[in-house]
């Protein structure tokens, strides 16, 4: 069989290509890395398990996506001795894009690590733990029934920073949740989404559920005892 | 609702993959940048620019081996240090500035023969790597212009350029073999 130099490069590519990297780079020292190299690639790794990140990793759709939404959160006076804390967010530009990065002004009022766990208290019974994910700095877990899926997040303000949400066609609305300024909207998978700051965590509940269960889920987050 | 199960059992599987690439190659990617750019802030800069890289073809590398994903996170450390080597130098490469060369020349290979694959791949490391680099982007990893442009911060024209150059020097270095 014969071809063009293009074809024959391809062939050799296909064939040989496996030996384009000299192995010894395989004999490396160990680096260690900064905290802010870390802190970022938890950041993209997190990102990775969320499951709207197909929708935007791609290149083109990435050229789609623009940061639109911007939060802005300010902390908070003690209110009372129970120091209990209001935050206080905004939105700011419009949403152009299928998808929007969330921005957070981040404070030193939010605890940079998970130090308090919080849970939802909501009757799930008919559910069950499908997965559950945690560390420091997140955690995630997700219940099933039958076709349902609900899906809640505990963040650190800092790891909230940059998360890049599915808004497309989506008509955001401000609400609160507990008191505390919450965003809502309904995405286009039919999940309800809810998005709130206690002035400690960012919470994040998604499930395809009623608009009204997915608010009485939210409202019955609290923190364990 | 099917969607939305099938993409979370896909991007988990993705997320395994993301963290093993990680976990695996961070220091190897680490040791290429800081060669380039001899700096520990830029080379971890370049590092996490690689990963953003990787984040985004997953879909292309998901079904190579460890190895051809290490090679490909290689290609693409190298490049992003050089393109912030050249950035702290102020140093502009601009290939649309490079000698305009023909492509035309019609000859007809063997692709069969696996001594000639083999000389041709010989040559292809001998390339400088900003082209041999491209070339595996395109016919390794199937990847089309734009991605190749994306990963290694180039434009699309800079990608035709260097390939079309690559194939005139491989059929170059082939025409002076068979001269001799």
């Amino acid at each position: 069989m014969n071809g063009n130099i293009q074809e024959l490069m391809k062939c050799s590519i296909e064939n040989f290509g496996d030996s384009y990297i000299d192995t010894s780079l395989l004999s490396y020292e160990p680096h260690e890395f900064s905290a802010r190299f870390e802190r970022k690639m938890r950041k993209l790794i997190k990102k990775q398990r969320r499951f709207y990140f197909p929708l935007v990793k791609t290149p083109l759709r990435l050229s789609f996506t623009v940061i639109a939404m911007v939060i802005l959160m300010t902390v908070t006076t003690m209110m009372s001795v129970g120091a209990v804390r209001e935050a206080v967010f905004r939105f700011f530009s419009d949403i152009f894009g299928s998808t929007s990065t969330v921005h957070v002004t981040v404070d030193n009022q939010h605890p940079e690590t998970i130090e308090e766990i919080y849970d939802i208290t909501y009757d799930l019974s008919d559910f069950t733990l499908d997965s559950k994910d945690e560390n420091e700095w997140f955690r995630r877990i997700e219940y099933i029934y039958e076709d349902k899926v609900l899906v809640f997040y505990q963040d650190t303000q800092d790891m909230f920073e940059g998360s890049v949400i599915n808004t497309e066609d989506a008509d955001i609305k401000e609400t609160e949740v507990n008191g505390f300024p919450a965003t809502y909207f309904l995405d286009n998978h039919g999940n309800n989404k809810i998005i709130w700051d206690n002035g400690k965590y960012i919470f994040t509940i998604l499930a395809n559920l009623p608009k009204e269960e997915v608010f009485e889920i939210a409202k019955s987050v609290k923190a364990s005892e | 609702m099917l969607g939305a199960y099938l993409t979370l059992i896909d991007n988990e599987s993705d997320k395994k993959l993301f963290e093993a690439f990680y976990t695996g190659y961070k220091s190897m990617m680490y040791n290429v940048a800081f060669d380039i750019i001899h700096d520990v802030h830029l080379a971890e800069d370049a590092v996490m620019n690689s990963f953003f890289i990787l984040a985004r073809n997953m879909e292309k590398v998901s079904d190579q081996t460890m190895s051809e994903v290490r090679n490909f996170l290689v290609v693409v450390v190298r490049n992003q240090a050089i393109k912030i080597y050249n950035k702290q130098k102020d140093i502009t490469y601009c290939d649309d500035a490079l000698d305009d060369v023909s492509d035309n020349i019609n000859v007809v290979y063997e692709l069969e023969n696996k001594e000639l694959q083999r000389k041709v791949f010989g040559y292809i490391k001998e390339l400088d790597s900003s082209y041999s680099d491209v070339l595996m982007m395109k016919y390794f990893y199937g990847m089309k212009t734009a991605e190749i442009a994306k990963s290694l911060g180039l434009t699309a024209e800079g990608v035709h350029t260097r390939l079309r150059r690559a194939t005139v020097k491989i059929r170059q270095k082939l025409a002076e073999e068979a001269m001799t």
